[in-house]
């Protein structure tokens, strides 16, 4: 269905008209530097945190899988880690200029200003904790929203209704202007990377490059989150301590976002030489996978074009190895002797291969990003750093790849969003 | 062991096309598939594997729905034969549509025969008569390059319906007024891939000469084919096509025939009738299948088009997935007289978009 350009949420309040030009909304904007620049950062932290639990109490369904982690990742305690560590090691430099251990300098971030967001269908939820980044930084925000916005423009628009002693809800969603830009709209697409001092792209290869090409100030940070790929290593050993659990951990981690994220694995390497072993896995897998689907995350509906590949690549895999699959097209689990990284069919395809040592060590790709891990922790740090040395940003447990995490795709981006000012002492 | 005189499939092959009923033809049918089905799975090991997979037990009793189904992909993937090499006269190629590569289809004689017999039944019941066929495209009998061989393979199958043959396009595709000069005045057959016919028409739309020969024709019938990717890309709807074509060759519109069919399954075609159906022959069974769920379908439900035919002998493509989207209309009560189930074809699924932040690992 065409969309036109339109405003969603603009000077605090949800509006959804069409517009012809995004100007308004970037002048609107600006409006809100002042006043977030002067609330003190744990101020801020408190509000964020109380967004947290007003999201995990009324939008727990919607958001998923992900909710709970939500929850955790805003809250007050969990934030103000993040952000000692990514602002260097105290986060009320957002406020002041502090002392970071320097002999003869003090250090204040102050926000770079305006962030444009580009936030991908299918894993608005991520978006949204770049966008959370942001207000952290006291930058003020526009979100380009992907054409299913309704997640993210309720989320957003409930600010208004969340208070703390210090901040009135009405003042924070000023400073979030949300659009939807239509793809051909080329106009407005530059208008908005035009007034961008910080653009934070999601997205695959295509949309990562269109928004990377557009005008920019020689002086504007680019955040890019994808195109990414990620995989999963477990061992024989943590199979035969709980091969259940980990199918079970693994099988949320490729439902979530239906495999869509970058954080998404799409590729499970088990560490052994019996083919017994990655059978009984695989079998335990499909059985998570089911679950999973049944109970906790039902599929979304795909498109023919995507059903179409799910069909062809599970035949092409029952005549080069094994698959198990739902009747239906919900998830399929591939079973092959085939190296390296499969190419990712999305939509709940996981393959099970056999890890051998070079084909994922050796494997010099800048594309990937999270490798879930369950190994033998006594290899565990020397095999990071074997597989991260060619590509990987980072090594989560299973069951929690795709909980938005910082430093995210190898980048700190909260530290990426302000300017560092010192003066001497 | 298929091809003897007496087995199901050549009995099938005796048979009108469109004559019985649908309950009528099932028992038959079924007979004929299960013979298909019995050689490929000994013959192809790629078939056995699929399926096995799929729990699929050959001995066993079963319906044509529950035939595991190949999606017309893997005859990119992979070369699929169930016969010797030696027993391999002829290789026909896809036009490479949907992705870089064609779809690699092996024939032995047996399966050539097959075909051209089915093709021959099916015209015949459309073409009563042969006809003086102006061909849209160049003269390529002698040209060795995949997608001409590929047209020029498909024109060949229509020899036995032609009383004489033009060619109206030159060596770089244009118009070759000089072929149109001295056609038969009575009735005409203009043949043609649909994407062809397009761009012919397109460009030679203000033409006046030419239309002025197609207004002097008394009977004008067009028969075109090849798939509507090309125009689907251009958004050219059929309706749009049939305007075009019928104003530029002076023909009515129930006279303009798109004949759907598959490379993978040369022979079993489905050409429009009167009324615009596709009709479902007795050498071959259509089925929808839901597009997530891959149930079969219900009539005017779309989904997936699976064709199924006891036809190929030398490659297990007994029962294929099409890329195609269509719905069945009806069976047995077509107003144009043929029994049977009678079907629309609506588009073909592309290529899918990847969204989110994951990407393919190159």
């Amino acid at each position: 269905m065409i969309q036109l350009t339109k405003l969603l949420i603009s000077k605090g309040e949800f509006v959804n008209s069409e517009v012809t030009t995004i100007e308004e909304s970037v002048k609107a904007i600006q409006n809100s530097r002042e006043w977030l620049h002067s609330q003190k950062i744990d101020d801020i932290l408190e509000y964020v945190e109380m967004i947290g639990k007003h999201w995990s109490n009324n939008f727990e369904n919607k958001i998923g899988s992900n909710s709970s982690h939500v929850k955790n990742f805003l809250s007050k305690s969990y934030l103000e880690k993040k952000l000692d560590i990514a602002l260097h090691g105290d986060r009320h430099s957002l406020d002041n200029f502090v002392d970071l251990g320097d002999s003869e300098l003090l250090f204040h971030a102050q926000p770079r200003g305006v962030a444009c967001h580009w936030i991908a269908g299918n894993v608005d939820i991520l978006g949204i904790f770049s966008a959370i980044q942001s207000l952290l930084t006291k930058n003020v925000s526009i979100i380009k929203a992907p054409s299913n916005y309704t997640l993210l423009v309720d989320l957003l628009t409930s600010l208004k209704n969340i208070n703390t002693e210090k901040i009135s809800g009405k003042k924070i969603l000023e400073c979030f202007e949300v659009l939807y830009i239509e793809q051909n709209d080329e106009k407005n697409q530059k208008i908005l990377s035009d007034s961008a001092d910080i653009r934070v792209a999601w997205g695959g290869a295509d949309a990562i490059k269109s928004i990377t090409a557009l005008p920019k100030s020689p002086f504007t940070e680019d955040i890019i989150y994808g195109p990414k790929y990620s995989y999963v290593i477990i061992d024989e050993k943590s199979i035969q301590k709980q091969q259940t659990q980990i199918a079970q951990k693994i099988a949320l981690d490729v439902s979530t976002f239906d495999q869509y994220a970058c954080s998404s694995p799409h590729t499970v390497f088990v560490k052994t030489k019996d083919p017994k072993i990655i059978s009984s896995f695989s079998d335990a897998l499909s059985h998570a996978m089911d679950d999973v689907e049944r109970i906790l995350l039902p599929k979304q509906k795909e498109t023919e074009e995507k059903s179409k590949e799910i069909i062809s690549t599970r035949s092409e895999y029952e005549i080069k190895g094994k698959v198990i699959s739902s009747k239906n097209l919900n998830w399929t689990v591939i079973v092959s002797d085939e190296e390296g990284l499969a190419q990712p069919t999305f939509s709940r395809v996981i393959h099970v291969r056999p890890f051998k040592d070079n084909n994922v060590i050796l494997n010099d790709n800048r594309k990937i990003q999270s490798i879930g891990l369950s190994v033998d922790d006594n290899d565990r740090f020397q095999l990071i750093d074997k597989i991260t040395f060619f590509g990987g940003d980072r090594c989560p447990s299973l069951g929690k790849m795709s909980f938005f995490d910082s430093p995210w795709d190898g980048i700190f981006g909260m530290d990426r969003m302000v300017r560092w000012i010192t003066t001497y002492k | 062991m298929s091809a003897k005189m007496g087995s199901n499939i050549e009995t099938l092959l005796e048979s009108d096309p469109y004559t019985l009923t649908k309950n009528e033809k099932d028992a038959i049918f079924l007979n004929s598939m299960k013979e298909a089905v019995s050689f490929h799975y000994e013959k192809s090991k790629e078939f056995r594997k699929i399926c096995d997979n799929r729990g699929f037990i050959q001995t066993k009793n079963f319906s044509v729905e529950e035939i595991p189904f190949l999606p017309v992909s893997l005859f990119k993937k992979f070369k699929l034969k169930s016969v010797p090499d030696s027993e391999i006269f002829k290789t026909v190629y896809s036009s490479a549509t949907t992705s870089d590569l064609p779809s690699i289809i092996f024939l032995d004689r047996i399966t050539s025969e097959r075909q051209t017999k089915v093709l021959i039944s099916i015209m015949r019941n459309f073409l009563n008569e042969k006809k003086d066929f102006l061909i849209i495209d160049q003269d390529n009998s002698m040209n060795t390059l995949p997608d001409i061989k590929s047209r020029s393979s498909a024109i060949r199958g229509f020899f036995p319906f032609m009383k004489s043959v033009k060619f109206g396009l030159d060596d770089g595709l244009k118009l070759d007024e000089t072929q149109f000069q001295g056609l038969n005045e009575k009735s005409v057959c203009v043949f043609g891939f649909t994407w062809l016919l397009y761009k012919t028409i397109s460009e030679n739309k203000d033409n006046i000469k030419i239309k002025n020969i197609f207004k002097s024709i008394e009977n004008i019938i067009i028969i075109h084919m090849g798939g509507w990717k090309k125009l689907q890309d251009l958004q050219i709807s059929k309706e749009q096509f049939n305007q075009m074509a019928s104003d530029f060759f002076n023909c009515k519109k129930e006279k303009i025939i798109d004949i759907y069919g598959m490379t993978e399954q040369l022979g079993t075609i489905y050409p429009d009738c009167d009324v615009g159906y596709k009709h479902v022959p007795i050498y071959s069974e259509i089925m929808i299948r839901n597009t997530d769920t891959l149930e079969v379908e219900d009539v005017g439900k779309s989904g997936f088009i699976q064709l199924l035919s006891p036809i190929p002998h030398s490659y297990p493509g007994i029962s294929l997935l099409s890329d195609d989207i269509g719905k069945i209309i009806g069976v047995d009560n077509c107003p144009c007289g043929r029994k049977g189930k009678y079907f629309q074809f609506e588009k073909r699924a592309e290529q899918a978009d990847i969204k989110g932040c994951g990407d393919t690992i190159d």
